[in-house]
């Protein structure tokens, strides 16, 4: 973001509300062209990046630097890009070994086959992998994992992957990296890696635990084998027994290497900062070191980076670059700021609810984009909003998506498995009698932590906001 | 809402996941180590080659090499003469001449001489002509070629001159059909002949325009959408599960190194590149029916390779 450098693209000349409503007009425009989906969200965004490219030049918003300016707001946000970049390329060729499959079903052999411990293991590997892979690879390999264990099994995949969808939201929090929106507002806010521990691991554990706890209640009565007769239940046993984790590994010298490379980097990122070095160089880093030491191809792990995604930010940041050229964003945070009438608990609110309800039919990456600029405008008129700002805004961004099915990557990745695999559909209704209740439940469970925290004055502060 | 998930990652996960779900535990069956070789010579440039083989794989059996020369037209004392002079290349090697066949046919002298002598595997020269590459891959002796369908044993033949061949036996690279019956006997075999300390590649080929002429010409129909490599490769995946599980316990076991591969391609052509290329051992399932695919695939791959190849 433009707020990571401390710098800013200012205007030359004094803002005006027609520019002001142009680029706003623009920005809502493709926000609501990649909410419906009207065209791929990376056209829209570059698109809509074009247009307020060519309103921002025309309104003389850059001043001398012109186009180069754009150059400028990419610079600033090159790091994320990186850290998208190099995960993805540790994560396919790290996965290519069997890893992380071979960890599922390790996992999977310790519940027996019994529903409810299968139901709770597949949270809990969610979690993990999540944590680990990020958002989209991580639930990836859960929906699949799922449904084969269901089709061996002759369960019902459906509450495992509503469970996958929903409990992928909450692990996304837990580290600077686990998510990209997580990413952004750490990056943003400069806030420390280890801090995320202190600040949003907790979280990540409580939110994760409502969500397991309200599904169980949701679905206990489906989440019965078929057969309880001893005979049935012995069959499960020994076909669950059966499953031989080491028929997915190709290469054992590769898979321990690939452990740890994987290990190394995550090592990596949590001592960044104090190695004075990006958490793209580190995985970038770990990305390469994957390429060199295990066995991975590089044709293939790099065209398997989300180039989509990556031309998707690109679009997203030169939209909020140029829309903040024009001062609209200063506007709102002082609209907010006088709603707010300076409390850090009303604006912990307004924010949080905003962001957790926009997220739900919104992607969760242009919410986080729009709002980080504003956050950051209010905290440095008082920085003592700074940490519950950005720390409400790290839980809502994420558990925002648990409210709709097209809320986040989980639920589109989970959902879609299961009609894929069996051909039906989870529709809003169904869906979001359990998501809107556990999302109601986290709601208050993230502002009520933040809050709390803030007012027991535990909340890990943000250093780049001094006196806060 | 975010990015649509791509069906062939779901696929991929899905192949990989069934195939540790769908493993069922298999037993290599033991592999008998022979007490006796048949070592055949015929007196060309490959001798050497064949000598070397049979000296790393006599030692390691301790088994007698029982030497006998396939070529015809010999008198007895340039046969006992030629194979004497091999028993010396057969270094801390009990040897011992077979006794002698009166076949004019090369391929009846080395059967018989199997049948006399008991031998639990043979070693013999199978030309690849370097000078014409051409007609080398195209031309696997009708020796090679009848010795292996009647032969009953695992057959190692040696492809190309020269004593340089011995260390392929510490690399095998056993190419395997999921579904083929002789896998867990070919993986067995090499097992014991590559023993502890080599380094094993396993190697499924996935070729979906053959499996399109196969299915064309039994009659099947069709369906060239579905019928695609990476189809075929999520399917390989899933179904090499046992296999590739016996494999790495058996690895894990013995310590050794263990690498199982899935390659897209034209099956004997990827195949014998691979060997080739790696200077390796090429360990191959052979059906007794000659009649079918997978016996003429794998005469086709040793057709096409340089290097040893051990037909199980």
């Amino acid at each position: 973001m433009l707020i990571a450098s401390g710098e800013e693209i200012t205007s030359h000349f004094e803002p005006t509300w027609i520019p002001m409503a142009v680029l706003g007009v623009i920005m809502v425009i493709t926000y609501l062209f990649i909410a419906f989906e009207r065209l791929h969200k990376s056209v829209s965004a570059i698109v809509g990046a074009i247009a307020a490219v060519v309103a921002a030049m025309a309104f003389g918003l850059f001043g001398a630097e012109g186009y180069d300016s754009i150059h400028t707001i990419l610079g600033h946000d090159i790091n994320i890009l990186g850290v998208i970049i190099g995960t993805s390329i540790l994560v396919d060729t790290v996965g290519g070994s069997g890893l992380f499959h071979f960890i599922a079903i390790r996992v999977v052999k310790m519940t027996h086959g019994e529903p409810k411990k299968l139901f709770l293991f597949v949270c809990i590997l969610t979690f993990v992998f999540v944590s680990l892979l990020t958002l989209a690879p991580g639930s990836l390999l859960m929906a699949s994992l799922v449904l084969v264990i269901c089709r061996t099994l002759g369960y019902h995949p459906k509450p495992y992957l509503i469970a996958v969808a929903i409990v992928a939201n909450s692990a996304a929090l837990t580290t600077f990296s686990s998510g990209i929106a997580t990413l952004m507002i750490g990056t943003a806010a400069r806030i420390p890696y280890v801090h995320f521990f202190i600040g949003s691991t907790p979280l990540a554990f409580a939110t994760a635990f409502v969500a397991y706890f309200v599904l169980m209640k949701i679905y206990k009565k489906t989440l019965v084998a078929d057969g309880e007769a001893a005979g049935a239940e012995a069959d499960r046993k020994l076909k669950v027994a059966n499953f031989d984790e080491w028929a997915l590994v190709k290469n054992r010298k590769v898979f321990w290497r690939s452990a740890a490379v994987l290990g190394m980097t995550v090592v990596g990122f949590a001592t960044a900062q104090l190695l004075r070095v990006g958490l793209d160089f580190v995985a970038m880093v770990g990305g390469m070191a994957a390429l060199l030491f295990c066995a991975g191809d590089p044709e293939q792990a790099i065209k398997k980076v989300k180039w989509t995604v990556i031309l998707f930010f690109v679009g997203l940041f030169v939209i909020i670059g140029c829309v903040k050229a024009t001062g609209l964003l200063q506007v709102t945070a002082d609209t907010l700021v006088n709603l707010g009438g300076g409390s850090s608990t009303v604006l912990t609110l307004i924010i949080g609810l905003f962001v957790m309800a926009s997220s739900g039919f919104v992607d969760n990456i242009p919410v986080t984009a729009t709002m980080l600029p504003i956050v950051d405008k209010i905290a440095r008129g008082d920085p003592s909003l700074a940490a519950p700002l950005f720390w409400v805004l790290v839980g809502a961004s994420n558990l925002g998506g648990n409210g709709t099915p097209i809320g986040s990557v989980s639920s589109v990745v989970a959902l879609h498995a299961l009609e894929t695999d069996r051909g039906e559909k989870v529709g809003w209704g169904e869906f979001m009698k359990a998501g809107m209740l556990i999302l109601a439940i986290q709601a208050v469970l993230v502002i009520g932590y933040v809050l709390v925290m803030n007012w027991l004055g535990l909340l890990p502060q943000l250093p780049h906001y001094p006196g806060g | 809402m975010s990015e649509t998930p791509i069906d062939d990652d779901l696929h991929e996960a899905m192949a990989r996941f069934s195939a540790a779900a769908n493993a069922q535990p298999i037993e290599l069956p033991p592999f008998e180590k022979p007490a006796r070789i048949l070592v055949a010579f015929d007196q060309s440039n490959q001798d050497e080659a064949v000598a070397a083989l049979a000296a790393g794989i006599c030692t390691r059996f301790s088994a007698t090499a029982v030497t006998t020369l396939a070529r015809p037209g010999l008198d007895v004392d340039t046969r006992r003469k030629h194979l004497e002079s091999m028993h010396a290349r057969l270094a801390g090697v009990a040897c011992e001449i077979a006794p002698q066949q009166d076949d004019d046919d090369p391929a009846d002298r080395l059967i018989d001489a199997r049948d006399a002598a008991n031998a639990g595997m043979i070693i013999m020269p199978a030309p690849y002509l370097e000078d014409l590459k051409t007609l080398g891959r195209d031309s696997v002796g009708s020796t090679a070629e009848r010795v292996l369908a009647r032969a009953k044993v695992p057959v190692l033949f040696a492809r190309e001159p020269g004593d340089k061949v011995a260390p392929a036996l510490n690399k095998p690279l056993i190419k395997l059909h999921v579904r083929q019956a002789e896998a867990a006997k070919a993986l067995s075999t090499a097992f014991g002949v590559g023993g502890a300390s080599a380094s094993y590649r396993v190697l499924f080929v996935i070729d979906a325009g053959a499996m399109a002429e196969a299915m064309a010409l039994l009659g099947q129909e069709v369906d060239k959408a579905k019928l695609t490599d990476q189809a075929l490769l999520d399917d390989a995946q899933a179904a090499a599960g046992s296999l590739v599980a016996a494999a790495q316990h058996w690895a894990m076991d013995h310590k050794a190194g263990m690498k199982v591969e899935f390659k897209i391609g034209s099956d004997p052509d990827v195949t014998a590149r691979e060997g080739n290329d790696g200077g390796h051992l090429l360990v191959l399932p052979c059906p007794a029916d000659r009649n079918s695919g997978a016996y003429s695939r794998a005469l086709t791959v040793l057709r096409l390779s340089s290097v040893p190849v051990l037909m199980v």
